[in-house]
């Protein structure tokens, strides 16, 4: 597993692709914090909404950014996608398994490897993202007052984002080893969100849809007071997704004629 | 000494089709083995079920020894091989991509990779990408990044279609060179049969899944001395002159033909008791049998008794 983590490192940084999405990343994070502004990706709730009105009214100071741009977080799922491609979905794609798994390669340690490594590729991602806006938010306003309060919770809140995140992906993973096509998880990544967010608000008495909602999840966790009721909820649907998601993968990859 | 290689009745199956029926064959160390068919008869199928890319309904495989599990797959650490078309990473270039194999593969030999670019002749591509390359160039890197672990056994799927002739030349001659100098077993499939000929050591012949014929070359070379092939209007006529003529090495291929092995026949002799007997020559020629014509005649035997 070493092995293909540092050869998939070494691709990933000798591939265009990887530079060209971290420069995308850092200048739609710089205009954000250049015109104190912040997004929405899929329709938002009220709570969402009010938490990035409030912050347009304070001064952005590195600290001040880093809690307003938790609310955009969900852009990660734009900048971690071409890192999905890359790590996972051109080996399906244009069949690029056949040499590992030809030449002893078991294929529970290739899927491992390969999930392990996106994982640890996000994570970088999601650190990537907060450190830079730290830093810029920091040289235009200063940095602002780092409270032990602060940390715990960026760290709260980086943890449940990459959680929701990882089920996201997790999902694009099985579309991947379903139907070997990169489009399809693409699209898969894209729309299965914003379908859970029209659900979620179509159906408001369903309360539990709101825990599949792992868009909305990533952008509202820095504001979100879970009762542990609810956090264990969250971490349910979370780490549930991403099991069956998994299981399921492997399951129609181990005896598959490639 | 041991098979590097044994598949012991493997049958697989897509659906209703049946790729490959009962198949046994075997490789011995040293071997060149062609294996010879058309397209469809289950060549690549065979070549991926070695190296575990599919998995046989029935029947077993001997890899080094190893028949199942763990052992099986760490045996195949110990092979290299280009299935159906050669792939690697399109954004990187020779270098770059034999340098994330070696990671993959856990090489730290440094000058792994130049031997690789050098033995293969890719040593001047450059900055060029893999997406940029000629079919040939992406074979051959096929072939150098089969042969960073330095295999005992190497597997390879047509690995000469669409190349030109210099290329061909070039990749039998990096075949001949693996196998002579470091003793590498080459299993290697192709429907270019004039070119196997000139490599392989055995060959096997399979069609609609199964090895219809092993043989090796010697065997082959005496099956292809030359004949004497007749075409008459009555061959059992023919056969009945040649018989008078203390003539009885032949054999009658079809409604019209003949072919006669004994090449001290004097044609004008035997041409003039033919007619003499009313029987009427159309051709009479001195033939050799090539790999291609055994191949087509024993697939056709094949086809007329396919269970023989």
């Amino acid at each position: 597993m070493l092995n293909m983590a540092r050869a998939d490192m070494y691709r990933l940084f000798h591939s265009k692709g990887f530079y060209i999405t971290q420069i995308l990343m850092i200048i739609v994070t710089t205009i954000s914090i250049l015109t104190s502004s912040m997004g929405i990706i899929a329709g938002g709730s009220d709570a969402l909404t009010n938490f990035q009105a409030a912050n347009q009214k304070v001064d952005w100071t590195g600290v001040q950014c880093v809690k307003a741009l938790s609310s955009e977080t969900s852009i990660l799922i734009y900048f971690i996608l071409p890192l999905f491609i890359m790590t996972i979905g051109f080996e399906f794609s244009r069949k690029i398994y056949k040499n590992p798994l030809s030449s002893g390669m078991t294929r529970l340690n290739y899927f491992i490897s390969k999930y392990v490594i996106f994982l640890l590729i996000s994570v970088c991602q999601v650190i990537f993202y907060y450190l830079f806006i730290f830093l810029a938010g920091g040289f235009k306003n200063g940095f602002g007052k780092i409270t032990g309060h602060f940390l715990v919770k960026l760290l709260q809140t980086s943890s449940i984002q990459l959680l929701e995140l990882s089920a996201i992906f997790a999902m694009a993973t099985l579309v991947m080893y379903l139907f070997f096509s990169t489009i399809t998880a693409v699209v898969t990544t894209i729309i299965f969100p914003l379908i859970i967010t029209i659900l979620v608000q179509i159906f408001t008495k369903q309360h539990w849809l709101k825990y599949f909602s792992f868009q909305n999840n990533v952008d509202s966790a820095y504001f979100t007071h879970y009762t542990s009721g609810q956090m264990n909820q969250l971490l349910l649907a979370g780490f549930g997704t991403i099991l069956v998601c998994l299981v399921l993968a492997f399951l129609s990859f181990r005896k598959r004629n490639l | 000494m041991a098979a590097i290689l044994q598949l012991q009745n493997i049958t697989k199956t897509f659906g209703k089709q049946r790729a490959l029926n009962h198949v046994n064959l075997t490789i011995q160390p040293g071997d060149i083995y062609g294996l010879i068919g058309r397209n469809g008869a289950g060549k690549t199928t065979i070549l991926k079920t070695i190296v575990q890319l599919l998995y046989p309904n029935e029947g077993s495989i001997t890899l080094f020894g190893a028949t199942s599990g763990k052992d099986y797959t760490k045996q195949l650490k110990r092979t290299g091989s280009v299935i159906e078309t050669p792939v690697a990473n399109n954004q990187l270039t020779a270098r770059q991509n034999l340098t994330y194999y070696c990671k993959i593969k856990g090489i730290v030999d440094k000058d792994a990779i130049d031997d690789a670019l050098a033995f293969v002749g890719l040593t001047d591509t450059g900055k060029k990408k893999f997406k940029d390359f000629s079919l040939g160039m992406k074979q051959k890197l096929g072939l150098a990044i089969a042969l960073l672990n330095k295999p005992d056994f190497l597997i390879l799927d047509e690995p000469i279609n669409g190349l030109d002739p210099i290329a061909i030349a070039d990749f039998r001659h990096l075949l001949v060179k693996l196998n002579q100098t470091q003793g590498m077993t080459i299993l290697i499939s192709s429907h270019i049969l004039e070119e196997l000929y000139q490599m392989a050591t055995r060959f096997g012949i399979i069609d609609h899944g199964t090895i219809i014929k092993e043989l090796t070359k010697d065997e082959f070379d005496a099956k292809s001395r030359e004949y004497i092939k007749l075409q008459v209007d009555q061959p059992k006529l023919a056969a009945t002159v040649l018989n008078k003529m203390g003539i009885d090495d032949f054999k009658v291929i079809d409604q019209h033909t003949l072919n006669i092995y004994d090449l001290s026949l004097d044609n004008a002799a035997l041409v003039e008791m033919l007619v003499a007997a009313s029987v009427s020559v159309t051709t009479i020629v001195r033939e050799h049998i090539n790999l291609e014509n055994y191949f087509k005649s024993i697939v056709a035997e094949n086809e007329v008794t396919p269970n023989a």
